[in-house]
């Protein structure tokens, strides 16, 4: 075995794919598909078009529409521009044909919405607000309190209790709870749980989404090698070990490249989108990831990302044509995709048993120790004893299927069987 | 040990066994230094796995290898150059580049790779085509890339498994020139191929393997001493069936224009004359030495020769369908 000759391999790998114009298109496609989603975000969060919206308000129950009409129309823009233009209806008994006018009125753009409160407040379907844009939630919103804080006056009111409206919001004002969040070494710091999810979510994505594209696209690499008949050629130079190995290694250091690309883009945008975010949202996001969140996550990475490439290049060789590739890659993306689909049970549970258990499965470890490591610093021995499972483990599928591959390169025809693959790996 | 090794290739009893057939089954080899060594026999009859454990790619069961006197590694792989049969290239490099590529691997400078690249593209009269990717280049032309892309490093000893299966003859006769050519300056060849005619113009050594073993080897002047000048070439006009009926005769292969008969064992071809000469009007009696193919029919039997035949069909379809070889 020379490493000059691995080099070389791993190399040509290396540059054919770089080479291509897919790999530049799958670098410069997810940050800016990324950024245009964000911005576009914050862009409409920020600069809500300050138009006044026609609202239309039927109160069959004759109880609150005074006091919402009040409401909403004390709302301003930033501007001073009032938000929302209210017509008030008198009760009726009959609103079918009230509804079919107001429902034409919507759909020629003549108002915004109108909203429907039945006779009997405390009856259920009593507040019924139609509007042609259920998407926006501000307006939603600004309605659902106007009617909270008319029905808490009204129900007041009805227990004969006087109250002004100062009084009554300053009241029923909400308690802003903190979740902070208490580390290992017993170190206090801020950490929202939608932020921790958020986090521990786009990890995973970072994990997954370039593990399954290089798994891939080592699989697919050998399977050309093997049906170009290129394969016995590259025999005569270097032995079956380098030649896995190199290309292992070359597609390792175009992952990197990849993922190394992301993560510049991203701390670049984050400083931006930090400085652009609403208050609160992102800003705590230094107390999530730390940078021993950080540290961790790159050795999980490069080590799920080694151990499934290795697993993908060996099915290449097995295999003779995409349809067995296909075949053949579904439990091992299985097994990726399973921690996916149960990340809301591991965050929700991160020291119960099975999930500790779990998380030592070297297949699973990478993600889900990430999983473990965002929402509760596990014990370090843990953290080590999985690392060291899953070096230990490459370690393993590597002797095994460079054994496979030795063999499999060379055979064309049939696809193999698990006891002829469990043959192969022992004669080698 | 101090002893000059004078074989390029020494093969001892090798045997390597699939599932459920034995590939090889006992085959031993000894290539001198310097000469065309044929490996003939039919397709199946174990060539390219002996091929393959001479190159390390497979592990004999039992046996053993060695190349210029040292067992299999990476070292001797850098003094072999290998045309396998089954052979292909990057389809979307450059032709210089996978030269380049497969020139480093077996040890060069890049550069200095590139430079004989280069000089041989020339030579075989590629030299526009340098920068062209392989997918553009006829099946001709890649295979002499090919061919070139084994003789980058100067080996030793050049291997070569089917080199003609799938070109037209002036390629096939342009390659013949260039391996040749090679061979004058020192390196050792093994050339193998099912087509007998060919390697027996080639070859100055040959061993015929059928069904895993060697079944006869040594030099071609030697095994066609051995094997007499008992074929008796005849054209006459008239129908060649009475010929079987003669007492000297041991079988006949009509070719239409003329027949070829070959002798009973210390028959006396002056009897089979007289015998032809008195039933029909003779136009050409010639006693010749029997070519590769009958005498690897005589030693191996029937079968060998439908082997042979099956062989042969192949890489006919293959060249005018123009499909790849199996």
């Amino acid at each position: 075995m020379t490493l000059s000759k691995i080099w070389l391999v791993a190399r040509r790998e290396y540059k054919e794919h770089v080479g291509k114009k897919s790999f530049w298109i799958s670098l410069i496609l997810p940050p800016v598909i990324f950024t245009v989603v964000i911005l576009l975000q914050i862009m409409s969060f920020k600069a809500r078009p300050e138009e006044t919206r026609g609202l239309v308000l039927v109160d069959n129950s004759g109880k609150l529409g005074a006091e919402i009409a009040a409401d909403l129309g004390d709302d301003t823009f930033k501007s001073g521009k009032n938000q929302f233009q209210v017509e008030m209806r008198p009760p009726q008994a009959d609103t079918t044909a009230l509804m079919t006018d107001l429902n034409r009125r919507i759909s020629q753009s003549e108002i915004f919405g109108y909203l429907l409160i039945g006779p009997n407040l405390e009856a259920p379907g009593a507040y019924r607000f139609f509007l042609r844009n259920i998407g926006d939630a501000i307006t939603t919103d600004k309605v659902e309190d106007a009617i909270r804080r008319a029905l808490i006056g009204s129900r007041l009111a009805d227990r004969q209790l006087t109250i002004t409206r100062a009084d009554l919001d300053s009241i029923t004002k909400r308690a802003p709870l903190i979740t902070l969040k208490v580390d290992e070494k017993g170190k206090v710091s801020r950490g929202a749980f939608f932020l921790v999810y958020i986090a521990t979510f786009v990890f995973l994505m970072f994990m997954f989404m370039p593990i399954i594209a290089y798994g891939v696209t080592a699989l697919r690499s050998v399977l050309e090698e093997k049906s170009s008949r290129i394969i016995e050629v590259l025999l005569s130079s270097v032995t079956p070990f380098e030649l896995f190995t190199g290309k292992i290694g070359g597609l390792a250091l175009v992952g990197l490249t990849q993922v190394g690309a992301y993560v510049v883009t991203s701390l670049l945008f984050s400083g931006y989108s930090q400085s652009m975010a609403p208050p609160g949202s992102l800003k705590d996001i230094g107390a999530v990831v730390t940078p021993t969140v950080l540290g961790l996550f790159l050795i999980y990475f490069l080590l799920g990302f080694l151990l499934f490439l290795t697993i993908f290049t060996a099915i290449g060789s097995m295999v003779n044509n995409e349809q067995e590739a296909t075949h053949m890659q579904q439990p091992v993306i299985m097994m990726l995709v399973l921690p996916m689909y149960a990340t809301f049970f591991f965050i929700s549970n991160p020291d119960s048993t099975p999930v500790r258990i779990f998380s030592m499965i070297p297949i699973f470890s990478p993600m889900i120790m990430m999983m473990r490591i965002m929402v509760l610093t596990p014990p370090w021995w843990e953290i080590v004893l999985s690392i060291t499972l899953i070096i230990a483990t490459i370690l393993g599928v590597a002797w095994a299927a460079a054994r496979i591959f030795r063999v499999g390169v060379l055979m064309y025809g049939k696809r193999p069987t698990l006891p002829e693959i469990i043959k192969w790996v022992k004669t080698g | 040990m101090g002893v000059p090794v004078s074989s390029a290739v020494l093969v001892r009893n090798v045997r390597k066994a699939y599932d459920k057939h034995v590939a090889v089954e006992d085959v031993s080899l000894d290539v001198p230094k310097g000469i065309v060594f044929g490996l003939l026999g039919p397709n199946g009859a174990g060539k390219t796995t002996t091929i393959r454990m001479i190159m390390d790619i497979i592990r004999p069961d039992s046996g053993t290898v060695e190349i210029f006197g040292a067992a299999p590694s990476s070292t001797t792989l850098d003094t072999i150059g290998y045309l396998p049969e089954e052979r292909g290239l990057y389809k979307r490099m450059k032709v210089l580049d996978v030269l380049a590529y497969l020139g480093s691997l077996k040890g060069l400078e890049a550069a200095e790779a590139r430079r004989r690249a280069s000089t041989w593209l020339d030579k075989v009269g590629l030299e526009t085509w340098k920068e062209r990717k392989i997918e553009e280049l006829s099946k001709g032309m890649a295979q002499k890339v090919q061919f070139v892309s084994t003789l980058l490093h100067e080996p030793r000893l050049l291997i070569l498994d089917e080199p003609f299966s799938g070109l037209d003859p002036v390629n096939a006769n342009q390659l013949k020139d260039l391996f040749l050519e090679v061979n004058r300056a020192g390196a050792t060849i093994i050339f193998s191929t099912h087509m007998m005619e060919s390697a027996e113009k080639l070859c100055r050594q040959i061993a015929l393997i059928n069904k895993g073993r060697v079944v006869l080897e040594g030099s071609i002047s030697d095994v066609k001493r051995r094997y007499g000048r008992n074929n008796v070439l005849l054209e006459f006009d008239g129908d060649s069936g009475f010929l079987k009926s003669l007492p000297e005769v041991k079988g006949v292969d009509d070719y239409g224009a003329y027949s070829e008969v070959m002798l009973k064992d210390g028959a006396d071809p002056q009897g089979l004359l007289t015998g032809v000469a008195s039933r029909v009007k003779l136009r050409r009696f010639e006693i010749v030495e029997p070519t590769l193919h009958n005498i690897f029919i005589q030693v191996a039997g029937p079968d060998a020769a439908e082997a042979l035949m099956a062989s042969q069909a192949t890489a006919e379809a293959a060249l005018s369908g123009g499909g790849a070889p199996r």
